[in-house]
């Protein structure tokens, strides 16, 4: 899974914010904040990961049960779905 | 996930007040208008020339709107004059849409051609901010001295609402248009747009005489047309099923008419004390000089000289040697006033000596408050 070009993940005031950038590729025009852990996702998914690596990186950096994190990275992905944002 | 525009400025805007990040910028990108409203200052001829030639180059805007973005800026405002006269201004934004901006273009739509929706649609976060003048082809010609443009005004708000393309009205409220404020509203409450009204015009002096005083209401005459319109406001919604719509009329209407005096205050002992200029926004004139506000021409930096960062500090730096009007501060109808240093220069001259004008709008304001 890869997240689309066409968006910009971008640290205002404190904020995570992804902005659509360039050409609107997807109906999706709105904006986005990320938490850290979604920080951290996208951050992947901007070079590309699948699922397993996902969640992965989630228990990498933090102490979490399994499904918790499988659960975070199914609900994040399927945001992303969702908007059309990653294919 | 998703948020608002609203909400996630309500996140933002604090932390960038407190820290001083240059959040939300304008351009005016030329001083050049197709129209001559009697009360506007920025409105050399469409044709000259040799103004055009001073104008800053596309590449010299996009440069500065990478380095203020990287300061931190979100919120990019195009302004004028017109900005649709700069044959460059697609180019422009589409290279401004790969910055991740917010961009909003204030325009007065009589110079947008069908053609260009195109283009306007493909930038992502796009919108517009329309000035209208009148509700008839006479009143626009009286006040902006152009025939043929209120319907051409009109069928650019249509074009926009076929295409989805975001868009907010506001008007001014001037001596030659005030018996029309409530056809504006009427005009624009048949289509369902919100009006936003601009209640404060400064005086602008040229050449030591002032070019705008003409338009500009007395004190009693704006606030009578205010409440006038705000009445007929209140009763045409009464009048309308959606209550959402209701709500959300009102609302924008007021807004624009208070959001300098409802922002909150950080540091009492600082000239800017309500306003976001000063803290977290800048405004950068035709010629290059940053400002920390459109109605002010000092203090300046010059960021294509200095690089945005260096001037961005350096105005901030000046900002606090602006002097407080110290009766101003202590006034009981501070509640009530528009004071803040911008129009403080604008109106007398001075940083920190009261004006009239405003001092006399605050009191009528208190005395209507108590009434009501």
């Amino acid at each position: 899974m890869k997240i689309k070009d066409g968006f910009m993940l971008r640290e205002i005031a404190g904020n995570w914010v992804v902005v659509p950038i360039g050409q609107r590729v997807v109906d999706f025009n709105g904006l986005m904040t990320l938490n850290e852990s979604g920080v951290l996702l996208w951050k992947k998914l901007e070079h590309g990961a699948s699922r397993e690596e996902l969640i992965s990186s989630i228990l990498d950096e933090y102490d979490v049960e399994t499904a918790i994190a499988e659960n975070d990275v199914d609900e994040f992905v399927n945001g992303l779905k969702d908007k059309e944002i990653i294919v | 996930m998703d948020i608002s525009w609203g909400e996630l400025n309500n996140n933002i805007l604090k932390i960038a007040k407190e820290k001083h990040i240059p959040l939300l910028g304008a351009f005016e990108l030329t001083s050049r208008c197709n129209l001559a409203c009697k009360m506007c200052y920025i409105n050399l001829s469409a044709s000259d020339q040799e103004v055009e030639n001073k104008e800053l180059t596309a590449n010299q805007w996009i440069e500065l709107a990478r380095e203020a973005r990287d300061e931190g800026m979100l919120y990019l405002t195009l302004t004028g004059g017109e900005v649709f006269l700069r044959p460059d201004l697609e180019l422009i934004c589409t290279e401004l849409s790969k910055l991740g901006l917010i961009i909003s273009i204030a325009t007065n739509a009589t110079l947008i051609k069908s053609e260009s929706i195109k283009w306007i649609r493909s930038i992502p976060l796009l919108t517009f901010s329309v000035s209208i003048y009148g509700a008839s082809e006479e009143s626009y010609y009286h006040l902006c001295g152009k025939e043929n443009v209120f319907d051409t005004t009109m069928k650019t708000l249509e074009l926009f609402m076929q295409n989805s393309i975001p868009f907010k009205v506001k008007t001014v409220a001037a001596k030659s248009n005030k018996a029309e404020l409530t056809k504006i509203f009427d005009l624009l409450n048949k289509r369902k747009i919100p009006m936003g009204l601009v209640d404060y015009l400064a005086p602008r002096f040229s050449e030591s005489s002032c070019v705008n005083s003409c338009e500009r209401m007395d004190p009693k005459e704006l606030i009578d047309s205010e409440n006038v319109l705000s009445e007929h406001i209140k009763k045409s919604l009464l009048n309308q099923q959606s209550a959402r719509l209701n709500k959300e009329m009102q609302k924008t209407f007021k807004e624009d008419c208070i959001t300098d005096r409802n922002s909150e205050s950080i540091n009492k002992d600082y000239a800017f004390e309500k306003c976001l200029s000063g803290y977290c926004a800048f405004w950068i004139h035709h010629n290059g000089n940053m400002v920390p506000c459109g109605l002010m021409d000092s203090p300046f930096t010059k960021p294509v000289v200095l690089g945005f960062k260096k001037a961005w500090k350096d105005l901030l730096s000046d900002c606090m040697n602006i002097p407080i009007c110290k009766e101003c501060k202590q006034c009981k109808n501070r509640e009530f006033c528009l004071t803040c240093p911008a129009r403080l220069k604008s109106e007398t001259g001075l940083f920190n000596k009261p004006a009239k004008y405003l001092c006399d709008l605050a009191l009528i304001r208190k005395s209507t408050a108590k009434e009501a």
